[in-house]
């Protein structure tokens, strides 16, 4: 009985995980948009949309690239090239966000 | 080549196999992360650099940028689930409502190029900095996502055997990470 179940269980587990993992990730887009609506001041809002981004970015590689269970060097080597050009990105632009306020 | 080796050498040799196609994707998704990355660093160093640069919404359809990543982020979702399935038939099932998400993600680009391109104050490749930047980067994205719709369409025809799809399925969030920083730089992030 045990050992039919299990694994239908194990399923039933993580269709429910996947189902929270991308309902985040719907929810934090929506966040993005209230945030970009919002009357707050330009890198106030660049801010909080490259930490609502930096969060996106990494549910999607940890959840669904499974880029940190996977226990290879060319994997991890591909992950920190994946979060150096992500971060390298949201860094020049809260510089451009920065910038155009100052003009 | 691949069905020889599984057959010929059995579960080992199949087991490498599928190693190799993770690997090879994992290079692959490597060397496009960074012409990704490029376009970012020049979008951001032109963007920096310009005199003006117009805010996304007074050219942009927020409500239909918006609608297509929740669309991805339901694309990535079946594709997960394509992923995971044990029946075959199951598999394919999710295969084809990813393919109809990519192609109705595909549309929905189509449906904004041809807004910006015939709008009274028309945004187009060739209309200073900001059109060119936005239809590179746009661009770019929109032919990896059509890409992968070929891709599926042609692991669906060829029976979608599990090994073939979990490769497919780390290109397909690749595609759909890629999709984030645009969404959020393009479409998002404040002029002032």
């Amino acid at each position: 009985m045990t050992t039919t179940t299990a694994p239908a269980r194990s399923r039933s587990g993580r269709t429910v995980a996947t189902v929270l993992t991308f309902g985040t990730l719907a929810a934090l887009t929506l966040a993005e948009l209230r945030v970009a609506d919002s009357a707050s001041g330009g890198p106030g809002r660049a801010t909080m949309l490259a930490g609502l981004l930096m969060l996106k970015v990494g549910l999607v590689l940890t959840l669904c690239l499974r880029a940190d269970f996977r226990r290879r060097s060319a994997s991890r080597l591909v992950l920190i090239a994946l979060v150096l050009a992500a971060g390298a990105a949201a860094v020049l632009m809260l510089e451009a966000a920065f910038q155009a306020r100052l003009r | 080549m691949e069905q020889t080796a599984t057959g010929a050498v059995g579960a080992p040799a199949a087991h490498g196999a599928a190693h190799v196609g993770v690997a090879g994707m994992w290079t692959f998704l490597a060397t496009d992360a960074m012409g990704f990355g490029g376009l970012f660093i020049a979008y951001a160093v032109l963007r920096v650099r310009a005199d003006a640069w117009p805010d996304p919404r007074a050219h942009l359809e927020l409500g239909l940028a918006a609608a297509m990543t929740l669309g991805l982020l339901a694309s990535a979702f079946t594709m997960t689930q394509a992923a995971r399935a044990t029946e075959a038939g199951a598999r394919l099932g999710w295969l084809a409502a990813t393919i109809a998400l990519g192609l109705a993600f595909l549309g929905g680009e189509l449906a904004e190029y041809r807004r910006l391109w015939t709008a009274a104050d028309p945004v187009r490749i060739g209309s200073g900095l900001y059109g060119g930047t936005f239809y590179a980067l746009t661009g770019y994205h929109g032919l990896h996502v059509l890409a992968g719709v070929v891709c599926l369409l042609a692991v669906a025809l060829r029976g979608a055997r599990p090994r073939t799809v979990e490769v497919v399925a780390l290109y397909w969030h690749f595609v759909d990470l890629a999709w984030m920083p645009i969404f959020t730089f393009l479409y998002l992030m404040p002029t002032r």
